[in-house]
């Protein structure tokens, strides 16, 4: 479509965008490709050392390390999230106090992440609140942080937080889904989880887009909080790729650091185009029934939500 | 209140000082009290000054509309002349007469007054204090005060019957005295830190409660009373004509001194202040209706009800910024010069007494043109005092000095590592690095530093410790000026000179009772430079034999007891609360058999050998550790190699391993130069006097005392032999450090298996060590 | 949790047993989310005594085991008082991050609601491209151009200055993708026949784009303020001088027993106008996050 023929719109179409692109090309763009020319130079000295950094940092076992635990967290994490925001909105969704408890929700996302580390170390400490309740039932706790453990409290402590967050996303698609199809479903006999399966997680698909690209986006912040609470090296279970960055940052190894984010950020954009592809051939779909829906169903989801839910 | 045990020795030690320098004549440090709070304030008060460069910002501004020419002007600082070697200064002032008195006491604790017609330059002695008053039987001077006609006032300590006495004493301009009939309230619990005379010629009193009287000096009578508490704690008072002056702990009181109201606010001066810190002295040339101020910032003048309080002479380009610099009184003999005496180590004199003259020289820039800056992650005050002596020589040269980790600002090591990468980074970076706690390797391997090797001036020096940076290509990019040893000591039985590391471990419970992360960290000093295998990794053999025996050495944990939560703050010291003498204590009393830790000099031998006495038979000798022969690197320096300004980085780096840089001795490690490491060791400056008996501990039952003298020829042989004979650098790495420290605390603790530490150890460390 | 409660369902016996039991459930989920504020909330209010005794063994290593009532014994604004009447430094850093946070949002308002218009609702060569590229940014860590970002920042001579938080910040295109996908919502006949009527682009975003797109922007700003005033790195790396601090670096020195209880009122006290922004917007945050989740 872009490119077939330049007319004025297109023209006034990146004037909207030019100022913030100025800036972004300042203070993102522009730093962006100093760390590209720095993967291919020496640290301190400049001198140009080709692919040598690549091939440095592909060796350090630190760095693999790290990958493969940011992969980890990310695989686990995030269906994790967002499943479990999915069946609370599910949940929460028919409910009459629904709102309240959405609130509840959302409130972990309001605390600062240093009020969210000084919690931390109160809970997973190996004197603190969670071994002692542990211990009143009679199981024994261990130091949480410093075990293989500490991964589970940085995947439990990310879905705390952002619990809230993806629940007011997934109950938005829901409140997408018109009643009528529903209604029609049952007229023919669906059952609750008939409905389920076949109209809400079809009907739901466009938002698994943006969902999982915030829940990803939100993926990194949970650093902040290991990082305060288990300094430059937690155990290894929790070992990222921004506590590598920041090591190496702190001592030098600019070489390395500009190499592996360099690499970073291509595994990104595949991640991005993959997304979007699915995306894509999702929102080919959810039009086709979104056509279906209007012209079955008129008034939007919320009014039917609530009569169903005196029912 | 964490902080107790500290102030507690301070407070004993100068309490210890005082019952015994009044016997020698040596009451350089009388007001236990105070003293200790002031010191307490100092640390806050270094931390401002790192910020402040110049306060005539606006004078600055002006030149600079001129077309850009430097602003000419500063006050020059000499050292000027006593009158003869003198043990003490309480007071010294210009009369109306225009002479310039001084009363102080000799080296032998004579007391006397001198004149001086030509403004210090010479000085002739005006009378002597009458001996049967001021005998050093009566007991010692705490404070005197010299009023504008003559008169002195004294506020005398008399301790004759055993007790303490506060009594008052006036002597007229030619010495005769006769006693003030005022007392103190609170008898033997109180007495004077602090005396001045107003305007009116009032003699104001600040006492131990924090009160300050104005009392008419001819009936002793109390004309007004100022009281404070602990929540505004009164430090000093001044006089500048007819207004009193209170400095509290956190602002200047102006009181008017006849009606005994509180003046105005006065911000300006209040503002000088909180950038500054406190002031020390105040003195008036025009009856109080403006006053100079002195104070780590310098010297500031203010005009009572004013708007702003102009600072003269910048404190940081002088010793009167410097951290060993006690100004006790100043002197304006107009407005272009001034006498400032101090209590000063730096200059060298045998009791610290030194008098400065400051002259106004209108032909030197007001501020150096040139600015060299110094960083460092943890203060230091040898480092301050050799700036300031190094500024001195230099007067175009400005030496910013920079310390990132203070106590409160919160900020962690990884953070402002991280903020000096950035900087340097950016060539904005500091010239000269004072590289402790920084990994040193990793700079040397980045290509961050100079080489220094052509910098470091001829002299007799412990040369493997001068090169324990010394790269394979023969570069000295990293130099320790300083050192400590760790060392051990207990009696004969438990240990001997040489001991290894599994020979001393295999005495269970030989270590029992010692805090259980201070003692794995000061061993793992003694063996850390042993783990590292040649692939960069460490040796887990090394590592669990380590834990092992150290394990075995410290037996059961007993618990925390009352101390551990101390023991906890002190951590904040870094690794000064390694040092040896603070478990000579323990091991005195009996209480711990054995006594390891970093020998840091500056006193600590003395201790130490009279700890060995005090258990019979006490030996002292190296750490038995897994590595041999181990030094700790201290004060390493290091040049930036991004620096704009290598030659002049290049004379301070070359002055701190001159004999006078390494000379200075506050407690910040043993000097590399062999001369200055024997004058801090050797006790000399006890030589001469009598003896001096020093008490010490930390409550009734650890106490040491021990006399003060001169070491033997043979003690220093044996000390100087030792520090010859050490080889290996610690293995000086914060990161594994901690790791080491945390890990193998739990383990002795019990909180976790020896393996368990192992394996955490070798894990965390083989993540860092992989980066 | 969720399969539970749908087989329950599905076995459609005592619906109302199992509505009871999943509302149980979700009522305590929420409860373990709410934990952790009135955990701050009551560490806040407690003396120092009573939090010695409680979290003694996390705070200074003693033995034994923490123990934290959900309420003070003894409640006392003391450490409120503290830090609000002898911490001067707070109120500086409680300023900054007032400055940073309003001039980000500032920013953002300013350029990110017309680059996502321009995003949602104009067709130039490159559209897809560059919006593939503000996304990967958006992905980007912060730990990756940190050492770029300072250089650049200095060069602009932005470093040790609020600016060199704020602008970047304003630039971010976080903000961009988010209204991006409300404005995609306007319908296209909405501006087509506002066209017609022969409306200018800026009338079309001032009256159209503006007042429709008002909770999406609104849900933008709400998050930007989460997100900005809880900045951590970017202070600590671009600001060496302490006066210029956020309140989201300050976090007492709590290892020290008799800063504990300062250190829970800091976080409360940098909370409150968290959680005020949030609640106040959090309508807004939901219409904004829904619209544009819903459909593309």
């Amino acid at each position: 479509m872009a490119g077939k023929r330049m007319t004025r719109k297109g023209a006034r179409g990146f004037f909207w965008i030019l100022p913030s692109f100025l800036g972004v090309l300042a203070f993102y763009l522009a730093p962006y490709a100093d760390v590209v020319r720095r993967s291919f130079f020496g640290a301190v000295n400049g001198q140009f050392a080709g692919l040598e950094n690549y091939r440095t940092v592909f060796g350090n076992p630190a760095f693999l390390l790290a990958v493969k635990n940011t992969l980890r967290f990310t695989l686990v994490c995030i269906p994790l999230l967002v499943a479990a925001a999915l069946a609370c909105a599910v949940l929460l969704f028919r409910s009459k106090y629904g709102g309240v408890i959405k609130s509840a929700f959302l409130m972990p996302m309001a605390l600062p992440a240093v009020s969210v580390a000084l919690m931390w170390r109160m809970l997973f400490h190996p004197n603190g609140l969670l071994n002692q309740w542990l211990s009143h039932l009679g199981v024994a706790g261990c130091d949480w942080m410093n075990t293989k453990y500490a991964f589970w409290v940085l995947v439990a402590s990310y879905v705390w937080k952002n619990l809230g967050y993806d629940i007011v996303l997934w109950m938005a698609g829901l409140s997408g889904i018109s009643e009528s199809i529903y209604e029609a479903a049952r007229v023919d006999g669906a059952g609750e989880w008939q409905c389920f399966v076949k109209i809400t997680l079809p009907n739901l698909k466009p938002s698994f887009y943006t969902i999982t690209v915030l829940s990803f986006l939100n993926s990194f912040k949970v650093f902040r909080e290991a990082y305060l609470v288990a300094g430059d090296y937690p155990n290894e279970s929790i070992y990222m790729m921004q506590h590598l960055f920041n090591n190496w940052f702190r001592e030098f190894s600019f070489d390395k650091m500009a190499a592996a984010a360099v690499s970073e950020s291509v595994v990104l954009l595949a991640l991005i185009l993959l997304l979007q592809k699915a995306w894509d051939g999702a929102g080919e779909e959810e039009k086709k029934l979104a056509r279906k829906s209007r012209k079955t169903g008129g008034s939007g989801g919320r009014l039917g939500v609530k009569r169903r839910g005196k029912k | 209140m964490k902080r107790l045990p500290l102030r507690k020795i301070a407070a004993l030690l100068l309490a210890a000082a005082l019952a015994a320098g009044s016997a020698a004549g040596c009451g350089a440090g009388s007001g236990g009290g105070a003293e200790g709070t002031e010191s307490g304030a100092e640390g806050t008060e270094n931390g401002a000054e790192g910020q402040k460069v110049g306060a005539d910002g606006t004078e600055n501004g002006r030149d600079a509309a001129d077309g850009g020419e430097q602003a000419m002007g500063r006050f020059m600082e000499e050292e000027a002349a006593l009158p003869c070697e003198m043990g003490e200064i309480y007071d010294i002032r210009k009369l109306d007469d225009g002479t310039v008195r001084l009363i102080g006491s000799d080296g032998n604790g004579a007391k006397s007054a001198w004149d001086s017609a030509d403004g210090g330059a010479s000085w002739e002695k005006a009378y002597d204090f009458p001996e049967e008053l001021f005998g050093k039987d009566q007991g010692y001077v705490g404070y005197a005060a010299l009023s504008a006609d003559g008169r002195a006032a004294c506020a005398f300590n008399d301790t004759a019957d055993g007790k303490l006495h506060a009594v008052f004493y006036l002597l007229d301009a030619g010495g005769k005295a006769g006693r003030i009939p005022f007392e103190l309230p609170g008898g033997s619990e109180n007495m004077a830190l602090g005396i001045c005379f107003l305007g009116n010629g009032q003699l104001c009193v600040k006492d131990a409660e924090g009160a300050v009287y104005q009392v008419d000096v001819s009936d002793g009578s109390v004309k007004q009373k100022h009281e404070f508490d602990s929540s505004q704690e009164s430090l000093a008072c001044y006089a500048a004509g007819e207004k009193l002056l209170i400095q509290t702990g956190s602002e200047v009181l102006v009181y008017d001194a006849g009606s005994g109201e509180q003046l105005g606010k006065e911000e300006a001066l209040q503002k000088a202040m909180s950038e500054s810190g406190r002031f020390y002295a105040v003195d008036s040339i025009d009856g109080g209706e403006s006053a100079y101020f002195l104070s780590k910032g310098g010297l500031y003048h203010y005009a009572f009800g004013g708007s702003v309080a102009e600072q003269l002479a910048d404190g940081s380009l002088n010793s009167l910024g410097s951290p060993s610099c006690y100004p006790i009184s100043l002197v304006m003999l107009g407005e272009r010069e001034f006498l400032v005496a101090a209590n000063d180590s730096s200059f060298g004199t045998a009791t610290g007494v030194v008098l400065l003259r400051y002259t106004y020289s209108a032909d030197t820039p007001a501020k150096p043109d040139k600015e060299l800056r110094v960083y460092s992650l943890y203060e230091s005050k040898e480092m301050r005092q050799a700036i300031t002596h190094f500024q001195k020589d230099r007067a175009d040269v400005y030496v910013n000095y920079e310390t990132a980790l203070s106590e409160e600002n919160g900020v962690t090591l990884s953070d402002a590592l991280k903020t000096l990468t950035t900087e340097i980074m950016a060539g904005k970076g500091p010239d000269v690095l004072i590289l402790d706690g920084m990994p040193v390797q990793s700079y040397i391997e980045k290509g961050i530093l100079e080489d220094l090797s052509g910098l470091i001036p001829e002299g007799d020096y412990f040369d493997r410790i001068l090169s324990a940076y010394q790269g394979e290509d023969g570069k000295i990019c990293a130099a320790p000026a300083r050192f400590s040893i760790p060392m051990a000591q207990a009696a004969s039985g438990t240990y001997a000179e040489g001991e290894s590391f599994l020979e001393f471990t295999a005495q269970a419970g030989v270590l029992s009772g010692l805090d259980p992360r201070e003692t794995v960290e000061k061993f793992w000093y003694g063996s850390g430079a042993s783990w590292k295998k040649e692939d960069g990794t460490l040796d887990e053999a090394k590592v669990r034999e380590f834990l092992e025996n150290l394990k075995n050495a410290y037996g059961e944990y007993e618990g925390g007891g009352e101390e551990s939560g101390n023991e906890a703050e002190e951590e904040e010291a870094g690794d000064r609360a390694l040092r040896i003498s603070r478990g000579g204590y323990s091991l005195a009393s009996g209480k711990a058999k054995a006594n390891a830790g970093l020998f840091y000099g500056d006193g600590d031998y003395d201790f130490l050998l009279a700890v060995n006495q005090m258990i019979g038979d006490g030996q002292l000798g190296l750490i038995p550790g897994q590595a041999e022969r181990v030094f700790v690197p201290l004060m390493v320096l290091g040049i930036s190699s991004q620096s704009a300004q290598k030659e002049i980085a290049g004379q301070f780096v070359s002055y701190m391993f001159s004999k006078e840089a390494q000379g200075f001795s506050q407690g910040g490690g043993l000097p590399v130069e062999k001369e200055a490491f024997r004058d801090s060791n050797d006790g000399h400056e006890y030589g001469g006097l009598e003896e001096l008996v020093m008490v010490s501990g930390v409550d009734e039952d650890a106490r040491v005392s021990y006399a003060m003298r001169p070491r033997t020829e043979e003690e220093m042989k044996w000390l100087t032999d030792l520090a010859e004979s050490l080889e290996t650098p610690a293995l000086c790495d914060g990161v594994i450090q901690d790791v080491v420290a945390e890990e193998g605390e739990k383990a002795l603790k019990g909180e976790c298996s020896v393996d368990e530490a192992v394996n955490a150890i070798l894990q965390k460390t083989s993540l860092y060590l992989a980066e | 949790m969720k399969w539970k409660g749908m087989r329950k369902n599905r076995a459609g016996k005592g619906k109302k047993a199992g509505e009871i039991f999943l509302r149980a459930i979700l009522a305590a989920a929420a409860f373990m989310a709410l934990y952790p504020v009135f955990f701050l909330l009551a560490g806040s209010l407690m003396g120092n005594d009573e939090l010695l005794r409680d979290l003694g063994p996390v705070i200074v290593g003693e033995g034994g085991q923490a123990a934290f009532p959900l309420l003070p014994s003894y409640p006392t604004l003391r450490h409120y008082v503290e830090i609000l009447l002898d911490t001067p430094e707070f109120f500086v850093m409680f300023w900054n991050s007032v400055k940073i946070t309003a001039g980000v949002l500032i920013g953002q308002l300013l350029v990110g609601t017309m680059a996502a218009w321009g995003f949602a609702k104009y067709d130039f060569p490159g559209k897809k491209a560059l919006f593939l590229l503000y996304l990967v940014l958006m992905l980007m860590p912060f730990q990756v151009l940190m050492l770029s970002d300072y250089l650049a920042l200095d060069k602009m001579g932005l470093t040790d200055s609020l600016w060199g938080i704020i602008l970047p910040g304003a630039f971010s295109t976080f903000p961009v993708f988010l209204m991006y996908r409300f404005f995609r919502e306007i319908p296209d006949s909405l501006i087509e026949s506002a066209k017609l009527d022969g409306a200018t682009d800026w009338q079309l975003f001032w009256h159209i784009a503006l007042p429709m797109g008002s909770s999406g922007i609104i849900a933008a700003m709400v998050l930007g303020f989460l997100e900005y005033w809880g900045l951590i790195e970017q202070p600590l790396t671009f600001l060496k001088e302490k006066s210029l601090l956020p309140l989201s670096v300050f976090l007492p020195d709590i290892t020290a027993a008799d800063q504990a209880g300062a250190a829970f009122a800091a976080s409360v006290l940098a909370f409150v106008p968290a959680i005020l922004v949030f609640l106040g917007g959090q309508d807004y945050l939901e219409q904004g996050i829904m619209a544009g989740a819903v459909k593309e």
